[in-house]
């Protein structure tokens, strides 16, 4: 079932789609499986798939709007097209990046 | 003559930095001067930041719009910066991005969103990456495509890395492309490489890879480029560094034994710095002397900045080189400090990184807008030494000349500098932080104050000997005070004290060089003469080469005193300019404001820059012919 693409040639199901995976907050076709505990490119997959679904009261990740939301929002976010996940994935060296600021 | 412009942006936290830091290196090493500048975000993670940058063979004093190349690293940097690429430039982008609409992208500032649709729409583009990619091709930019996705898969197989390894390489398969393009070869790229990650050699092994297959591709896809000519200093060993930084190191020099702080923009590198160099190693000759072979200094966070200034104050009065550093929101909380400092004459030094305000403002964008409260701050007529540096090596030797002018005086020196300065690079020579120029000099401090000490004895220039706290019975307060330094309300004795420390200042404007308080550059006989302070130095004197291209003969006066303000010297100079225009990132035209107050010549135009971003040298250009023209104020609004 992994092969089957979207229209614009994208697999459907893949990490991109997947429950377990945690895109990286700046470039979100790099994500983290937290089942395997590696980084997988968006289009990967492997057996561990389940399918992304919001109904769950928690946090989420807005991929789109780079902010964290709530159940509520996260559905809401989905609706409009926002690629909402479970979580984000921050890469722990990502403090050498930053720079003070307040 | 090479003049290289770069604009590196992508999201806060998406390796922006290392980007701009192996870019400075490349070129450093390729024998260039730079001048590299972060811009970002002050939301911290995810906003969008750039790192702004200029190579040439001589210094160069400012940055400059547009850029040769723009290297996005999402689809927001090719949103927010299209329009300041020059034809025949390049941009290095992810051919994934195009689809992105300039609505879908959420942290984009609203206000910029609506300006980029409109310009896109009147350009009958669509309102998406692609339409900015597409506006740009149309004036003539090279469109350099690198599919990253594709690319990091090669890095992952043939460095035999994990994902998680190769994923910190993003920004130096961008960067790498965009070097390559504009002539600078591999062999630096990958030297600068190793030098930003020194000491890791799994992280240098990943990057290496990553620019081999950058560059690999784009020379495959774009051909080879004309090589970069190398630069003037190849093969010197020069050294790289922030406004913040020299502040620093020229503290350490000065010998500062403590600095107290609370975090806040951009003064916190300058904290960070002496933190991290807290032990200081002496040469064998001094260790010798002294007897022990390091010296420490204390840096201390404090809770907030009330503490900070008293802090410092403490150390002062026990004999410390004493100093703290903040910024406008953190300086007006400092402001009782900074008053009783006048009044009990403690020698500090206080660094004022200005940022864009009022209040909270911009934090991490600049600006020029505490001139004023500087000069004026602390209640009560309470004067004080204000001195600002125009570049980072006068912010070096401001540093230490600040320490000694705190201990002669007795009095706060407020150092002022800019969040402009504070993050920018440069390279330098060694040899411009010439050591055997430093002075140290404490004044009138005595060892053995003696019987009958009197901490505030009238003399003639209004400085009395300085014994440290516990080397002599003394008093110390807010209140007004005798010679011994007990209250008083008698109105003689109050008198007596506001004369000593007005005298105080006089004796300022008696010693300090010329060169500390004005400085006059370009010919006396100059049809305009700019006037200004800070780090708008650099900037200017470009621009004067630019305008006399263009049959404008312009000279520049630099304010490096503000207080006490050298009114007999700046007062002469003027007398003789033809025109005066005022050039300063502020509203109100608090530099203006000063001139007219102290000297009485009212500048005949102001030219000032209030959105946070640093002035460009062709904003100057552009404000000084419009004012020639005879406009009365100009706002010139450049940047992204
Ligand atoms: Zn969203």
């Amino acid at each position: 079932m992994n092969n089957r693409r979207s229209g614009n040639g994208r697999r459907e199901v893949a990490c991109h789609s997947c429950a377990h995976w945690r895109p990286h907050i700046f470039y979100p076709i790099l994500g983290l499986c937290s089942v395997r505990g590696v980084l997988t490119f968006e289009d990967d997959w492997c057996e561990h798939y389940k399918p992304l679904s919001y109904g769950e009261d928690r946090f989420y990740w807005c991929v789109t709007c780079r902010m964290r939301l709530t159940a509520v929002e996260a559905r809401e976010h989905a609706s409009r097209g926002h690629k909402v996940y479970l979580s984000g994935y921050i890469d722990p060296d990502v403090r050498e990046e930053i720079y003070d600021a307040f | 003559m090479t003049d290289l412009n770069i604009i590196i942006g992508g999201p806060q936290g998406g390796g922006i930095e290392s980007a701009g830091q192996i870019a400075v290196k490349s070129l450093v090493l390729k024998g260039y001067n730079i001048l590299g500048s972060r811009e970002y975000h002050s939301n911290i993670m995810g906003a969008h930041s750039y790192y702004h940058l200029r190579a040439k063979e001589d210094k160069p004093g400012s940055l400059t719009l547009p850029v040769d190349a723009l290297l996005a690293l999402d689809a927001e940097t090719v949103l927010t910066h299209y329009r300041e690429v020059r034809p025949g430039g390049i941009v290095v982008y992810d051919p994934a991005v195009k689809a992105t609409r300039v609505d879908s992208i959420q942290p984009m500032a609203p206000p910029l969103k609506e300006r980029v649709k409109k310009d896109l729409e009147s350009r009958g583009l669509p309102t998406t990456a692609e339409g900015a990619l597409k506006a740009m091709e149309s004036e003539g930019v090279k469109l350099v495509g690198l599919p990253l996705k594709a690319m990091l898969r090669k890095v992952s197989e043939e460095a035999k890395a994990p994902i998680a390894s190769v994923s910190k390489t993003v920004n130096t398969l961008g960067l790498s492309a965009m070097l390559y393009m504009l002539g600078v070869e591999p062999g630096y790229i990958e030297k600068a490489i190793s030098l930003q990650f020194a000491g890791k050699e799994k992280v240098i092994r990943m990057n290496v890879a990553a620019a081999r297959i950058a560059v690999e591709y784009v020379r495959e896809v774009y051909g080879e480029p004309e090589v970069l000519p190398d630069g003037p200093h190849k093969g010197k060993v020069r050294m790289v560094a922030s406004g913040n930084d020299l502040v620093a190191m020229g503290k350490i020099v000065a010998g500062v034994g403590f600095l107290s702080y609370y975090p806040i923009t951009p003064s916190s590198d300058e904290a960070l710095y002496l933190e991290r160099h807290k032990y200081v190693k002496l040469d064998d000759g001094m260790a010798e002397k002294v007897g022990y072979d390091r010296l420490s200094v204390v840096a201390v966070q404090m809770e907030d900045e009330l503490a900070s200034i008293n802090a410092a104050i403490g150390a002062a009065l026990a004999g410390a080189r004493s100093s703290t550093t903040t910024s406008g929101p953190g300086y007006s909380l400092m402001n009782e400090g900074i008053s009783l400092a006048v009044e009990a004459e403690v020698p500090i030094v206080v660094t004022l990184w200005m940022r864009a305000g009022p209040s909270t403002g911009m934090p991490t964008r600049t600006g020029q807008q505490d001139l004023l409260h500087s000069i004026f701050s602390g209640h009560g007529d309470a004067p004080k030494i204000v001195i600002a540096s125009g570049d980072h090596v006068e912010a070096f030797y401001d540093a230490i000349k600040a320490f000694n002018w705190a201990e002669i005086f007795q009095s706060p020196v407020i150092h002022l500098l800019d969040k402009y300065l504070a993050s920018a690079m440069a390279s330098l020579d060694r040899e411009e932080l010439d050591l055997s120029k430093v002075v140290i000099d404490r004044g009138k401090l005595v060892d053995n104050p003696g019987e009958g000490y009197l901490r505030y004895k009238i003399t003639e220039d209004g400085i009395s000997p300085r014994a440290r706290i516990g080397d002599a019975v003394m008093y110390m307060t807010g209140l007004e005070h005798t010679e011994d330094g007990k209250a008083t309300e008698d109105p003689v004795a109050r008198e007596q004290m506001m004369f000593k420390r007005e005298r105080k200042m006089r004796k300022v404007l008696e010693v300090l060089p010329e060169e500390d308080k004005a400085v006059l550059y370009g010919d006396p006989d100059a049809d305009v003469t700019l006037v200004s302070f800070g780090s708008t130095k650099g900037v200017i004197l470009d621009a004067m080469k630019m305008l006399e291209g263009k049959g404008v003969k312009a000279n520049f006066l630099q304010i490096r005193l503000l207080s006490p303000f050298p009114e007999d010297l700046v007062a002469d100079i003027l007398s003789s300019a033809k025109k005066v225009i005022t050039v300063e990132l502020n509203l109100m035209g608090q530099l203006a404001f000063l001139l007219r107050a102290h000297t009485g010549v009212k500048p005949d135009s102001q030219v000032i820059k209030v959105n946070g971003r640093p002035i460009y040298d062709y904003e100057v250009v552009e404000g000084v012919l419009k004012a020639l023209d005879g406009a009365g104020r100009v706002v010139v609004s450049g940047g992204s």
